[in-house]
Protein backbone atom coordinates (compact mmCIF):
# COMPACT_ATOMS: atom_id res chain seq x y z
CA UNK A 1 0.00 0.00 0.00
CA UNK A 2 1.54 3.47 -1.01
CA UNK A 3 2.04 5.80 1.77
CA UNK A 4 -0.45 8.37 1.64
CA UNK A 5 0.33 12.50 2.65
CA UNK A 6 -1.64 15.46 2.80
CA UNK A 7 -5.45 15.07 3.42
CA UNK A 8 -5.12 11.03 2.93
CA UNK A 9 -3.11 10.86 5.40
CA UNK A 10 -4.24 13.05 8.19
CA UNK A 11 -8.23 11.11 7.37
CA UNK A 12 -5.95 7.45 8.00
CA UNK A 13 -4.43 9.11 11.50
CA UNK A 14 -7.67 10.87 12.32
CA UNK A 15 -9.39 7.19 12.01
CA UNK A 16 -6.40 5.63 13.99
CA UNK A 17 -6.01 7.99 17.03
CA UNK A 18 -10.09 8.23 17.63
CA UNK A 19 -10.00 4.21 17.71
CA UNK A 20 -7.49 4.55 20.70
CA UNK A 21 -8.43 7.83 22.48
CA UNK A 22 -11.83 8.75 21.90
CA UNK A 23 -13.52 5.97 24.70
CA UNK A 24 -10.90 8.01 27.16
CA UNK A 25 -12.21 10.84 25.80
CA UNK A 26 -16.02 10.24 26.05
CA UNK A 27 -15.08 9.14 29.81
CA UNK A 28 -13.69 12.53 30.57
CA UNK A 29 -15.34 14.42 28.39
CA UNK A 30 -18.66 13.10 30.22
CA UNK A 31 -17.68 13.70 33.66
CA UNK A 32 -16.24 16.57 33.28
CA UNK A 33 -19.39 17.62 31.98
CA UNK A 34 -21.03 16.79 35.22
CA UNK A 35 -18.29 18.16 37.34
CA UNK A 36 -19.46 21.63 35.69
CA UNK A 37 -22.19 20.97 39.14
CA UNK A 38 -19.73 19.78 41.17
CA UNK A 39 -20.77 22.92 43.79
CA UNK A 40 -24.22 22.22 43.15
CA UNK A 41 -23.59 18.41 43.81
CA UNK A 42 -21.91 19.03 47.03
CA UNK A 43 -24.79 21.11 48.19
CA UNK A 44 -27.10 18.02 46.90
CA UNK A 45 -25.44 15.56 48.80
CA UNK A 46 -25.58 17.82 52.35
CA UNK A 47 -28.83 19.70 51.94
CA UNK A 48 -29.75 18.70 55.16
CA UNK A 49 -26.19 20.14 57.17
CA UNK A 50 -25.06 22.50 54.32
CA UNK A 51 -21.15 23.80 54.68
CA UNK A 52 -21.81 27.71 55.87
CA UNK A 53 -19.16 30.05 54.39
CA UNK A 54 -16.26 31.51 56.33
CA UNK A 55 -17.86 34.82 56.60
CA UNK A 56 -21.26 33.42 57.70
CA UNK A 57 -19.73 32.68 61.56
CA UNK A 58 -19.50 35.40 64.06
CA UNK A 59 -16.62 37.46 64.47
CA UNK A 60 -16.37 35.90 68.26
CA UNK A 61 -16.85 32.40 66.66
CA UNK A 62 -13.93 32.35 64.71
CA UNK A 63 -11.60 34.13 67.26
CA UNK A 64 -12.45 31.22 69.08
CA UNK A 65 -12.37 28.23 66.62
CA UNK A 66 -8.74 29.64 65.93
CA UNK A 67 -7.81 29.83 69.39
CA UNK A 68 -9.06 26.14 69.75
CA UNK A 69 -7.51 24.86 66.83
CA UNK A 70 -3.98 26.45 67.80
CA UNK A 71 -4.27 24.81 71.60
CA UNK A 72 -3.94 21.58 69.17
CA UNK A 73 -1.19 22.74 66.43
CA UNK A 74 1.70 20.11 66.75
CA UNK A 75 5.24 21.34 67.03
CA UNK A 76 6.32 23.37 63.35
CA UNK A 77 8.32 26.03 61.70
CA UNK A 78 7.59 29.25 63.02
CA UNK A 79 6.91 30.23 59.35
CA UNK A 80 4.65 27.72 58.35
CA UNK A 81 1.25 28.52 57.15
CA UNK A 82 -1.78 27.65 58.41
CA UNK A 83 -5.35 27.20 56.77
CA UNK A 84 -8.31 27.95 57.52
CA UNK A 85 -11.35 26.36 55.35
CA UNK A 86 -14.87 26.00 55.56
CA UNK A 87 -16.59 21.95 56.25
CA UNK A 88 -19.56 20.51 56.72
CA UNK A 89 -22.12 20.62 59.20
CA UNK A 90 -21.35 24.35 59.77
CA UNK A 91 -17.86 23.44 61.04
CA UNK A 92 -14.15 24.91 60.48
CA UNK A 93 -11.51 23.16 59.29
CA UNK A 94 -8.00 24.04 60.16
CA UNK A 95 -4.91 22.50 58.58
CA UNK A 96 -1.15 22.56 59.69
CA UNK A 97 1.91 21.31 57.75
CA UNK A 98 3.96 18.55 59.85
CA UNK A 99 7.53 19.59 60.18
CA UNK A 100 9.72 17.18 57.55
CA UNK A 101 6.77 14.91 55.98
CA UNK A 102 4.13 15.71 53.35
CA UNK A 103 1.32 14.94 56.02
CA UNK A 104 -0.78 17.22 57.66
CA UNK A 105 -2.94 17.53 61.03
CA UNK A 106 -6.10 18.56 60.61
CA UNK A 107 -8.07 19.91 63.41
CA UNK A 108 -11.97 20.10 62.85
CA UNK A 109 -13.81 22.81 65.16
CA UNK A 110 -17.37 24.10 65.63
CA UNK A 111 -17.88 27.30 66.23
CA UNK A 112 -21.18 27.63 67.34
CA UNK A 113 -20.35 24.90 70.13
CA UNK A 114 -17.07 26.78 70.85
CA UNK A 115 -15.77 22.55 70.96
CA UNK A 116 -13.10 20.73 68.99
CA UNK A 117 -14.72 17.81 66.85
CA UNK A 118 -11.81 16.36 65.62
CA UNK A 119 -7.91 15.85 65.47
CA UNK A 120 -6.86 13.84 62.54
CA UNK A 121 -2.90 13.32 60.72
CA UNK A 122 -2.32 12.30 56.94
CA UNK A 123 -1.87 13.35 53.48
CA UNK A 124 -4.82 16.05 51.76
CA UNK A 125 -5.60 13.16 49.55
CA UNK A 126 -6.89 10.49 52.55
CA UNK A 127 -8.33 13.63 54.26
CA UNK A 128 -10.08 14.50 51.29
CA UNK A 129 -11.46 10.71 51.26
CA UNK A 130 -12.25 10.41 55.03
CA UNK A 131 -13.74 13.73 55.25
CA UNK A 132 -17.64 13.05 54.76
CA UNK A 133 -18.69 9.75 52.76
CA UNK A 134 -21.55 11.23 51.06
CA UNK A 135 -19.20 13.79 49.32
CA UNK A 136 -17.83 11.02 47.13
CA UNK A 137 -20.50 11.55 44.84
CA UNK A 138 -19.06 14.63 43.61
CA UNK A 139 -15.35 13.33 44.68
CA UNK A 140 -16.20 10.39 41.98
CA UNK A 141 -16.98 12.08 39.31
CA UNK A 142 -14.41 14.96 39.76
CA UNK A 143 -11.51 12.50 39.94
CA UNK A 144 -12.53 9.96 37.30
CA UNK A 145 -12.37 13.56 34.67
CA UNK A 146 -9.14 14.71 36.26
CA UNK A 147 -7.54 11.04 36.72
CA UNK A 148 -9.57 8.46 35.58
CA UNK A 149 -9.83 7.37 38.98
CA UNK A 150 -6.16 6.34 38.88
CA UNK A 151 -3.40 6.65 41.57
CA UNK A 152 -1.07 9.55 41.02
CA UNK A 153 0.58 11.31 37.80
CA UNK A 154 -0.39 8.22 35.82
CA UNK A 155 -3.96 9.33 35.50
CA UNK A 156 -3.18 12.37 34.96
CA UNK A 157 -0.49 11.43 32.39
CA UNK A 158 -3.90 9.42 30.82
CA UNK A 159 -6.25 11.81 30.24
CA UNK A 160 -3.41 14.80 29.49
CA UNK A 161 -2.55 12.47 26.68
CA UNK A 162 -6.67 11.84 26.06
CA UNK A 163 -6.76 15.85 25.48
CA UNK A 164 -3.53 16.35 23.26
CA UNK A 165 -5.40 13.45 21.38
CA UNK A 166 -8.60 15.03 21.03
CA UNK A 167 -6.32 18.45 19.47
CA UNK A 168 -5.09 16.39 16.98
CA UNK A 169 -8.29 14.88 16.02
CA UNK A 170 -10.31 18.44 15.83
CA UNK A 171 -7.44 19.11 13.57
CA UNK A 172 -7.07 16.44 11.91
CA UNK A 173 -11.11 16.16 11.74
CA UNK A 174 -11.35 19.80 10.34
CA UNK A 175 -8.97 19.42 7.36
CA UNK A 176 -10.39 16.02 6.05
CA UNK A 177 -13.96 17.74 6.59
CA UNK A 178 -13.47 20.97 6.34
CA UNK A 179 -16.83 22.63 7.16
CA UNK A 180 -18.65 23.86 4.00
CA UNK A 181 -22.29 25.06 4.52
CA UNK A 182 -23.47 21.88 3.48
CA UNK A 183 -21.82 20.09 6.76
CA UNK A 184 -23.86 22.90 9.11
CA UNK A 185 -27.45 21.30 8.87
CA UNK A 186 -28.27 17.65 8.41
CA UNK A 187 -28.89 16.83 4.91
CA UNK A 188 -31.57 13.84 3.40
CA UNK A 189 -29.07 10.96 2.50
CA UNK A 190 -29.65 6.98 1.89
CA UNK A 191 -27.26 4.93 3.17
CA UNK A 192 -26.66 3.91 6.89
CA UNK A 193 -22.90 4.74 6.41
CA UNK A 194 -23.38 8.39 5.06
CA UNK A 195 -26.12 9.21 7.55
CA UNK A 196 -23.99 8.17 10.05
CA UNK A 197 -21.13 10.09 8.62
CA UNK A 198 -22.83 12.93 8.14
CA UNK A 199 -24.12 13.08 11.93
CA UNK A 200 -20.44 13.03 13.27
CA UNK A 201 -19.54 15.69 10.77
CA UNK A 202 -22.04 18.04 12.19
CA UNK A 203 -21.57 17.12 15.85
CA UNK A 204 -17.69 17.79 15.20
CA UNK A 205 -18.38 21.25 12.74
CA UNK A 206 -20.83 22.81 15.90
CA UNK A 207 -18.68 21.19 18.91
CA UNK A 208 -15.45 22.05 17.02
CA UNK A 209 -14.92 25.31 19.41
CA UNK A 210 -15.74 24.26 22.40
CA UNK A 211 -13.78 20.91 22.12
CA UNK A 212 -11.07 23.02 21.01
CA UNK A 213 -10.63 25.26 23.98
CA UNK A 214 -11.66 22.45 26.79
CA UNK A 215 -9.03 20.23 25.25
CA UNK A 216 -6.43 23.07 25.36
CA UNK A 217 -7.09 23.91 28.66
CA UNK A 218 -7.33 20.18 29.74
CA UNK A 219 -4.18 19.52 28.63
CA UNK A 220 -2.96 22.82 30.49
CA UNK A 221 -4.57 21.01 33.81
CA UNK A 222 -3.08 17.80 33.56
CA UNK A 223 0.70 18.26 32.53
CA UNK A 224 1.36 21.52 34.42
CA UNK A 225 1.05 19.72 37.65
CA UNK A 226 2.62 15.63 36.09
CA UNK A 227 5.52 17.51 33.91
CA UNK A 228 5.37 21.06 32.47
CA UNK A 229 5.73 22.76 35.92
CA UNK A 230 8.46 20.76 36.85
CA UNK A 231 10.26 21.36 33.69
CA UNK A 232 9.73 24.88 33.53
CA UNK A 233 10.43 25.59 37.16
CA UNK A 234 14.22 23.37 36.50
CA UNK A 235 14.80 25.42 33.54
CA UNK A 236 13.46 29.34 34.49
CA UNK A 237 13.64 28.67 38.22
CA UNK A 238 16.74 26.78 38.40
CA UNK A 239 15.17 24.47 40.30
CA UNK A 240 14.59 26.97 43.54
CA UNK A 241 11.56 25.42 44.94
CA UNK A 242 11.20 28.07 47.18
CA UNK A 243 11.91 30.40 45.13
CA UNK A 244 9.02 28.84 42.97
CA UNK A 245 6.34 29.07 46.12
CA UNK A 246 7.36 32.71 47.24
CA UNK A 247 7.09 33.99 43.01
CA UNK A 248 3.55 31.66 43.40
CA UNK A 249 2.20 32.99 46.68
CA UNK A 250 3.52 37.02 45.69
CA UNK A 251 5.09 37.13 49.41
CA UNK A 252 5.90 40.11 50.65
CA UNK A 253 7.62 41.51 54.07
CA UNK A 254 5.12 42.95 56.80
CA UNK A 255 6.51 45.29 59.30
CA UNK A 256 7.38 43.86 62.72
CA UNK A 257 4.82 45.31 65.58
CA UNK A 258 2.77 44.54 68.66
CA UNK A 259 -0.54 42.86 69.52
CA UNK A 260 -2.69 40.69 67.55
CA UNK A 261 -5.44 42.00 65.76
CA UNK A 262 -8.39 39.73 65.86
CA UNK A 263 -9.26 36.96 63.11
CA UNK A 264 -12.93 37.44 63.43
CA UNK A 265 -12.59 41.07 62.65
CA UNK A 266 -10.07 40.61 59.81
CA UNK A 267 -12.52 38.31 57.95
CA UNK A 268 -15.62 40.67 58.04
CA UNK A 269 -13.22 43.95 56.86
CA UNK A 270 -12.56 41.06 53.77
CA UNK A 271 -16.20 40.49 53.41
CA UNK A 272 -16.92 43.97 53.50
CA UNK A 273 -14.18 44.87 50.68
CA UNK A 274 -15.03 41.59 48.65
CA UNK A 275 -18.35 42.63 48.38
CA UNK A 276 -21.89 40.67 47.52
CA UNK A 277 -22.12 37.73 45.13
CA UNK A 278 -18.45 37.01 46.38
CA UNK A 279 -17.62 34.43 49.38
CA UNK A 280 -14.50 34.12 51.35
CA UNK A 281 -13.20 30.17 50.19
CA UNK A 282 -9.63 29.68 51.98
CA UNK A 283 -8.21 31.99 54.40
CA UNK A 284 -3.79 31.47 54.60
CA UNK A 285 -2.22 32.85 57.86
CA UNK A 286 1.29 33.40 57.51
CA UNK A 287 4.40 33.59 60.35
CA UNK A 288 1.29 33.86 62.97
CA UNK A 289 3.77 32.77 65.67
CA UNK A 290 5.69 35.62 64.97
CA UNK A 291 5.24 39.54 65.06
CA UNK A 292 4.85 40.08 61.49
CA UNK A 293 1.78 37.65 60.95
CA UNK A 294 -0.62 38.39 58.28
CA UNK A 295 -3.66 37.10 56.88
CA UNK A 296 -4.27 36.17 53.17
CA UNK A 297 -8.06 35.25 52.22
CA UNK A 298 -9.03 34.14 48.89
CA UNK A 299 -12.47 35.07 47.58
CA UNK A 300 -13.90 33.92 44.45
CA UNK A 301 -16.84 35.69 42.23
CA UNK A 302 -19.71 33.39 41.65
CA UNK A 303 -20.08 35.16 38.43
CA UNK A 304 -17.28 34.67 37.09
CA UNK A 305 -14.13 33.26 38.56
CA UNK A 306 -12.27 35.64 36.49
CA UNK A 307 -12.48 38.33 39.20
CA UNK A 308 -11.44 35.92 42.03
CA UNK A 309 -8.59 37.70 44.04
CA UNK A 310 -6.98 37.53 47.23
CA UNK A 311 -6.63 40.50 50.23
CA UNK A 312 -4.04 40.85 52.62
CA UNK A 313 -4.03 41.66 56.35
CA UNK A 314 -1.72 42.89 58.54
CA UNK A 315 -1.85 39.79 61.35
CA UNK A 316 -1.00 42.91 64.33
CA UNK A 317 -2.76 46.02 63.41
CA UNK A 318 -5.38 44.48 61.27
CA UNK A 319 -4.71 46.76 58.64
CA UNK A 320 -5.48 46.32 54.90
CA UNK A 321 -1.99 45.42 53.29
CA UNK A 322 -3.16 44.86 49.67
CA UNK A 323 -5.34 43.13 47.14
CA UNK A 324 -2.87 40.43 45.05
CA UNK A 325 -4.22 38.49 41.92
CA UNK A 326 -4.59 34.87 42.27
CA UNK A 327 -0.78 34.14 41.43
CA UNK A 328 2.36 36.38 42.40
CA UNK A 329 2.11 39.54 43.81
CA UNK A 330 0.90 42.09 41.64
CA UNK A 331 -1.54 41.58 38.46
CA UNK A 332 0.28 40.24 35.58
CA UNK A 333 -0.31 38.58 32.04
CA UNK A 334 0.21 35.25 33.65
CA UNK A 335 -2.62 35.39 36.49
CA UNK A 336 -5.06 36.81 33.90
CA UNK A 337 -4.21 33.55 31.63
CA UNK A 338 -4.38 31.07 34.50
CA UNK A 339 -7.85 32.98 35.32
CA UNK A 340 -9.27 32.58 31.86
CA UNK A 341 -8.25 28.69 31.46
CA UNK A 342 -10.24 27.84 34.94
CA UNK A 343 -12.73 30.08 34.09
CA UNK A 344 -13.33 29.07 30.48
CA UNK A 345 -12.37 25.05 31.55
CA UNK A 346 -14.89 24.68 34.24
CA UNK A 347 -17.48 26.64 32.54
CA UNK A 348 -17.55 29.65 35.65
CA UNK A 349 -17.59 33.23 33.80
CA UNK A 350 -21.28 33.73 33.50
CA UNK A 351 -22.70 32.74 36.03
CA UNK A 352 -25.49 29.75 36.22
CA UNK A 353 -26.16 30.44 32.63
CA UNK A 354 -22.59 30.11 31.18
CA UNK A 355 -22.84 26.48 33.87
CA UNK A 356 -25.63 25.16 32.12
CA UNK A 357 -23.98 26.27 28.44
CA UNK A 358 -21.04 24.07 29.57
CA UNK A 359 -23.00 21.18 30.94
CA UNK A 360 -25.11 21.41 27.30
CA UNK A 361 -22.02 21.45 24.88
CA UNK A 362 -19.56 19.20 27.00
CA UNK A 363 -23.13 16.43 26.63
CA UNK A 364 -22.72 17.43 22.51
CA UNK A 365 -19.23 16.59 22.56
CA UNK A 366 -19.00 13.43 23.77
CA UNK A 367 -21.75 12.48 21.24
CA UNK A 368 -18.59 13.22 18.38
CA UNK A 369 -16.91 9.42 20.17
CA UNK A 370 -20.59 7.89 20.12
CA UNK A 371 -20.76 8.80 16.93
CA UNK A 372 -17.24 7.97 15.39
CA UNK A 373 -17.17 4.71 17.12
CA UNK A 374 -20.76 4.13 15.12
CA UNK A 375 -19.63 5.42 11.80
CA UNK A 376 -16.01 2.80 12.57
CA UNK A 377 -18.84 -0.05 13.18
CA UNK A 378 -20.35 0.72 10.19
CA UNK A 379 -17.96 0.89 8.15
CA UNK A 380 -16.33 -2.33 9.03
CA UNK A 381 -19.80 -4.11 8.68
CA UNK A 382 -18.95 -6.16 6.10
CA UNK A 383 -14.85 -5.29 5.60
CA UNK A 384 -13.85 -6.89 9.68
CA UNK A 385 -16.89 -8.41 11.34
CA UNK A 386 -14.60 -8.87 14.73
CA UNK A 387 -13.86 -4.67 14.44
CA UNK A 388 -17.29 -3.82 13.60
CA UNK A 389 -18.28 -5.70 16.88
CA UNK A 390 -15.73 -4.08 19.12
CA UNK A 391 -16.83 -0.67 17.37
CA UNK A 392 -20.64 -1.63 18.28
CA UNK A 393 -19.60 -3.04 21.84
CA UNK A 394 -17.89 0.68 22.37
CA UNK A 395 -20.84 2.70 20.96
CA UNK A 396 -23.11 0.66 23.89
CA UNK A 397 -21.20 1.68 26.37
CA UNK A 398 -21.12 5.33 25.03
CA UNK A 399 -24.43 5.28 25.03
CA UNK A 400 -24.81 3.57 28.42
CA UNK A 401 -22.85 6.49 30.30
CA UNK A 402 -26.05 7.82 31.48
CA UNK A 403 -26.92 4.51 32.80
CA UNK A 404 -23.88 4.35 34.45
CA UNK A 405 -23.91 7.29 36.22
CA UNK A 406 -27.64 6.53 37.29
CA UNK A 407 -26.35 3.14 38.40
CA UNK A 408 -23.02 5.06 40.33
CA UNK A 409 -25.77 7.56 42.30
CA UNK A 410 -27.71 4.31 43.38
CA UNK A 411 -24.79 2.60 44.79
CA UNK A 412 -23.89 6.07 46.38
CA UNK A 413 -27.26 6.18 47.97
CA UNK A 414 -27.63 2.59 49.53
CA UNK A 415 -23.67 1.83 50.18
CA UNK A 416 -22.54 2.55 53.68
CA UNK A 417 -19.34 4.22 55.34
CA UNK A 418 -16.01 3.07 53.50
CA UNK A 419 -17.70 1.06 50.85
CA UNK A 420 -19.55 3.77 49.10
CA UNK A 421 -16.44 4.51 46.68
CA UNK A 422 -16.29 0.97 45.55
CA UNK A 423 -19.76 0.41 45.07
CA UNK A 424 -19.97 3.43 42.67
CA UNK A 425 -16.92 2.20 41.14
CA UNK A 426 -18.44 -1.15 40.41
CA UNK A 427 -21.96 -0.02 39.77
CA UNK A 428 -20.54 2.44 37.19
CA UNK A 429 -18.45 0.14 35.01
CA UNK A 430 -20.73 -2.67 35.34
CA UNK A 431 -23.37 -0.97 34.03
CA UNK A 432 -20.60 0.33 30.96
CA UNK A 433 -19.85 -3.33 30.29
CA UNK A 434 -23.62 -4.34 30.37
CA UNK A 435 -24.70 -1.37 28.12
CA UNK A 436 -21.47 -2.86 25.64
CA UNK A 437 -22.96 -6.07 25.71
CA UNK A 438 -26.12 -5.28 24.41
CA UNK A 439 -24.65 -3.10 21.72
CA UNK A 440 -22.62 -5.89 20.41
CA UNK A 441 -25.28 -7.69 18.51
CA UNK A 442 -26.60 -7.09 14.77
CA UNK A 443 -29.45 -5.19 16.02
CA UNK A 444 -27.21 -2.78 18.03
CA UNK A 445 -28.73 0.29 16.83
CA UNK A 446 -32.37 -0.84 19.00
CA UNK A 447 -29.84 -2.13 21.33
CA UNK A 448 -28.78 1.45 21.88
CA UNK A 449 -32.03 3.10 21.53
CA UNK A 450 -32.92 0.82 24.71
CA UNK A 451 -29.69 1.85 26.74
CA UNK A 452 -30.69 5.16 25.80
CA UNK A 453 -33.85 4.72 27.50
CA UNK A 454 -32.81 2.76 30.66
CA UNK A 455 -30.35 5.95 30.92
CA UNK A 456 -33.35 8.53 30.52
CA UNK A 457 -35.03 6.84 33.22
CA UNK A 458 -32.26 6.10 35.35
CA UNK A 459 -31.42 10.11 35.44
CA UNK A 460 -35.20 10.45 35.96
CA UNK A 461 -34.85 8.55 39.19
CA UNK A 462 -31.97 10.67 40.75
CA UNK A 463 -34.44 13.32 41.93
CA UNK A 464 -36.23 10.68 44.36
CA UNK A 465 -32.42 8.78 45.40
CA UNK A 466 -31.87 12.08 46.64
CA UNK A 467 -35.18 12.61 48.83
CA UNK A 468 -34.68 8.81 49.52
CA UNK A 469 -31.19 9.05 51.17
CA UNK A 470 -31.47 12.82 52.53
CA UNK A 471 -34.55 12.42 53.55
CA UNK A 472 -36.17 15.66 52.17
CA UNK A 473 -36.46 17.33 48.51
CA UNK A 474 -33.48 19.90 47.46
CA UNK A 475 -33.73 23.11 47.29
CA UNK A 476 -31.51 26.49 46.54
CA UNK A 477 -28.33 25.33 44.71
CA UNK A 478 -28.83 21.45 44.99
CA UNK A 479 -32.41 21.96 43.36
CA UNK A 480 -30.39 22.57 39.87
CA UNK A 481 -29.03 19.07 39.90
CA UNK A 482 -32.66 17.60 40.22
CA UNK A 483 -33.77 19.72 37.75
CA UNK A 484 -30.38 18.90 35.15
CA UNK A 485 -31.28 15.35 36.14
CA UNK A 486 -34.90 15.82 34.82
CA UNK A 487 -34.35 17.30 31.54
CA UNK A 488 -31.26 15.58 31.03
CA UNK A 489 -34.12 12.34 31.13
CA UNK A 490 -35.83 14.44 28.60
CA UNK A 491 -33.47 14.75 26.80
CA UNK A 492 -32.49 11.04 26.10
CA UNK A 493 -35.57 9.89 26.03
CA UNK A 494 -36.26 12.31 23.20
CA UNK A 495 -32.66 11.58 21.86
CA UNK A 496 -34.06 8.14 21.65
CA UNK A 497 -37.44 8.22 20.37
CA UNK A 498 -35.70 10.42 17.23
CA UNK A 499 -33.48 7.42 16.41
CA UNK A 500 -35.83 5.85 13.81
CA UNK A 501 -36.03 9.19 12.24
CA UNK A 502 -32.55 9.41 11.68
CA UNK A 503 -31.72 5.64 10.56
CA UNK A 504 -35.37 4.53 9.15
CA UNK A 505 -34.43 1.66 7.25
CA UNK A 506 -32.13 0.07 10.13
CA UNK A 507 -34.90 0.94 13.09
CA UNK B 1 1.02 -1.76 11.35
CA UNK B 2 3.48 -0.05 9.47
CA UNK B 3 1.24 3.40 9.59
CA UNK B 4 0.92 3.14 13.05
CA UNK B 5 4.13 2.95 14.09
CA UNK B 6 4.89 5.85 12.25
CA UNK B 7 2.04 8.08 13.33
CA UNK B 8 3.17 7.34 16.78
CA UNK B 9 6.67 7.73 16.15
CA UNK B 10 5.19 11.47 14.95
CA UNK B 11 3.49 11.98 17.84
CA UNK B 12 5.84 10.97 20.27
CA UNK B 13 8.77 13.20 18.56
CA UNK B 14 6.20 15.84 18.48
CA UNK B 15 5.82 15.73 22.08
CA UNK B 16 9.62 15.66 22.79
CA UNK B 17 10.04 18.87 20.33
CA UNK B 18 6.98 20.15 22.13
CA UNK B 19 8.37 20.22 25.71
CA UNK B 20 11.85 21.39 24.68
CA UNK B 21 10.66 23.92 22.73
CA UNK B 22 8.47 25.55 25.86
CA UNK B 23 11.12 24.89 27.74
CA UNK B 24 13.34 27.22 25.78
CA UNK B 25 10.08 29.52 25.73
CA UNK B 26 10.72 30.18 29.47
CA UNK B 27 14.42 31.21 28.52
CA UNK B 28 13.44 34.47 25.82
CA UNK B 29 9.65 35.52 27.09
CA UNK B 30 9.41 38.24 29.63
CA UNK B 31 9.01 37.24 33.13
CA UNK B 32 6.17 40.16 33.42
CA UNK B 33 5.39 42.00 36.84
CA UNK B 34 4.76 38.92 38.69
CA UNK B 35 8.32 37.45 37.83
CA UNK B 36 5.58 33.90 36.01
CA UNK B 37 4.61 35.59 32.65
CA UNK B 38 7.24 33.32 30.92
CA UNK B 39 6.89 30.12 32.14
CA UNK B 40 3.06 30.56 32.25
CA UNK B 41 2.80 31.50 28.49
CA UNK B 42 5.27 28.41 27.87
CA UNK B 43 3.21 25.90 29.77
CA UNK B 44 -0.05 27.16 27.63
CA UNK B 45 1.98 26.77 24.85
CA UNK B 46 3.25 23.17 24.92
CA UNK B 47 -0.48 21.58 23.56
CA UNK B 48 -0.96 23.63 21.23
CA UNK B 49 3.42 23.36 19.39
CA UNK B 50 2.47 19.73 20.26
CA UNK B 51 -0.25 19.41 18.11
CA UNK B 52 0.86 21.72 15.52
CA UNK B 53 4.01 19.46 15.28
CA UNK B 54 2.22 16.41 15.26
CA UNK B 55 0.13 17.18 12.62
CA UNK B 56 2.74 19.02 10.71
CA UNK B 57 4.71 15.57 10.84
CA UNK B 58 2.08 13.09 10.41
CA UNK B 59 1.09 14.84 6.78
CA UNK B 60 4.55 16.58 5.47
CA UNK B 61 4.51 15.42 1.66
CA UNK B 62 7.98 16.21 2.09
CA UNK B 63 8.61 13.47 4.99
CA UNK B 64 12.43 14.19 5.47
CA UNK B 65 12.60 17.66 5.27
CA UNK B 66 9.87 17.34 8.11
CA UNK B 67 11.56 15.68 10.63
CA UNK B 68 15.10 17.03 9.54
CA UNK B 69 13.85 20.61 10.28
CA UNK B 70 11.76 19.53 13.56
CA UNK B 71 14.77 17.93 14.63
CA UNK B 72 17.27 20.51 14.05
CA UNK B 73 14.90 23.12 15.79
CA UNK B 74 14.47 21.00 18.80
CA UNK B 75 18.45 20.26 19.00
CA UNK B 76 18.57 24.46 18.67
CA UNK B 77 16.20 25.00 21.52
CA UNK B 78 17.67 22.20 23.56
CA UNK B 79 21.33 23.61 23.73
CA UNK B 80 20.29 26.98 26.01
CA UNK B 81 18.02 24.87 27.79
CA UNK B 82 20.49 22.62 28.80
CA UNK B 83 23.05 25.18 29.64
CA UNK B 84 20.71 26.61 31.95
CA UNK B 85 20.20 23.49 33.78
CA UNK B 86 23.91 22.81 34.47
CA UNK B 87 24.08 26.39 35.38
Amino acid sequence: MSEKTGRGALYLFHRSVGTVVAFVGVLVFYTGSLSVLQHELDAWVLRDQPARSIDGFSAEGLDQALALALAEAPERDEGAAIFVATAPAEHLQVTFSLPDTDDRRFVMVDPAAGAVRSVQEGTFVERMKALQPRQSLERFLVQMHIRLLLDGNLGLWVTGLAALALLVLLGSGLVVAWPRRRHWVRRPRRSLRQRVGDIHVLIGVWSAPFAFVLSLTGAFFSFAGALLIPVMIMVAFEGDQERVQEVLRGDFEVQAAEGEASFGALVMAAKARAGEGRSLERLRLENWSTDHRHVVIDYIDHESSVDSRRLAYDGQTGEFLRELPILGSQPSGASTILSWISALHFGNFMGLFGKALWLLAGLFTTLLAVSGYGLWAVRNESRSPRLARLARTLTGAAAGLPLATGAAIAAWAFAQGPNVWSAMTWAFFVSLALAGLAGAGRQWLKRVRSVLLLGALASASVPFIGRFRMGEWASGDALVVDVFFVLFAFLLALGSARLPRLFPRTL
Amino acid sequence: MRRWRRELGCLLAAFVSALVLSAALTLVLPKGAAQLDHVVVATVSFPVLWAGIGLWLVQAAARKRAWTLTLSVTLLALVPVVLQVLG
